[in-house]
């Protein structure tokens, strides 16, 4: 153990240092032709939440619309149909607009 | 702190990569030096591997740290290079025995420069494998199993490389340290 104490201490004052000179700047010169790019998300998570909330009530009024077909009452299919992807299709533009979405692209 | 600067570069600013190259670069050329043995050569190979590194940033998982991972790579690339430059170190048969040198206390009071050119002239004179696992254990501080991953030697092979480096280095140190004595 003494020997390999020696050695550390050896190491550990005498701290090697070689010539870093020019290694940042040889690098940077290379790299900064190829910057990476900002991914786009174009929905966040709270936009995500949103949407699928939107299809599940879309799902849900088909399934009360195939009921209520069954059970004969009178409904208009198409007012309940086209609720749900209305609601879809303003939560998009109001995530849009609103600027709620992710990062842009660069 | 990496990996803040890693995102940065992530989102587009090149220039944080200079932090990390500045934090690493020390590490970096140490270790290349231990295996290719030659400043000229070990910056190349240095400049090589960061942008190496740059480009497969996306890549790398946070969870582990940016130093083992430019550790690696450096490593990888300059035991590329000396198989590819067939570089060999000056020759070790001027062992005497295998017998353990005495330690002298007094290479400790040398100061820090002396004790710097003592380190470097002994080094230079290691196999590259067997002075990469002294200089990665006792001057980075990487325990025996980070030295199996980091160079993907095995346990046995970092152990007989460990103990033949003490062992050379230790008889390389004494015949130094006489000469600047």
């Amino acid at each position: 153990m003494e020997e390999e104490d020696m050695i550390r201490s050896y190491f550990q004052k005498a701290g090697l240092q070689y010539d870093e000179e020019g290694i940042e700047e040889a690098v940077l010169q290379k790299v900064r032709k190829k910057p990476y790019q900002k991914k786009a998300n174009h929905y966040t998570l709270a936009g995500k939440v949103g949407l699928a909330c939107c299809l599940l009530l879309s799902l849900l009024f088909l399934w009360s619309l195939g009921n209520s077909q069954s059970a004969q009452n009178e409904v208009n299919p198409y007012y309940w149909l086209g609720a749900p992807l209305i609601l879809m299709l303003l939560w998009v533009q109001l995530e849009f607009w609103l600027g709620v979405r992710g990062n842009k692209v660069v | 702190m990496d990996d803040l600067y890693i995102k940065r570069v992530l989102n587009g600013d090149v220039e944080a990569y200079g932090y990390l190259i500045r934090q690493h670069q020390g590490m970096a050329m140490r270790t290349a030096m231990a295996i290719v043995k030659r400043e000229a050569d070990a910056k190349d190979v240095v400049q090589e591997s960061f942008i190496q590194a740059y480009e497969s940033l996306g890549k790398f998982r946070q969870e582990a740290q940016f130093s083992s991972w430019i550790c690696r790579i450096v490593i990888n690339n300059s035991l590329k290079w000396v198989s590819k430059n067939k570089f060999h170190t000056l020759a070790t048969a001027s062992f005497m025995s295998a017998a353990p040198l005495a330690y002298n206390q007094g290479a400790l009071r040398l100061s820090q420069q002396d004790l710097q050119q003592l380190l470097k002239a002994a080094l230079q004179l290691l196999p590259p494998k067997e002075a990469l696992c002294v200089q990665l254990f006792y001057l980075e501080e990487y325990s025996i199993a980070e030295i199996v991953q980091l160079t993907g030697f095995s346990l046995s092979n970092v152990k007989v490389l460990m103990h033949r480096g003490r062992n050379h280095l230790s008889q390389h140190l004494q015949q130094h340290y006489e000469k600047l004595k």
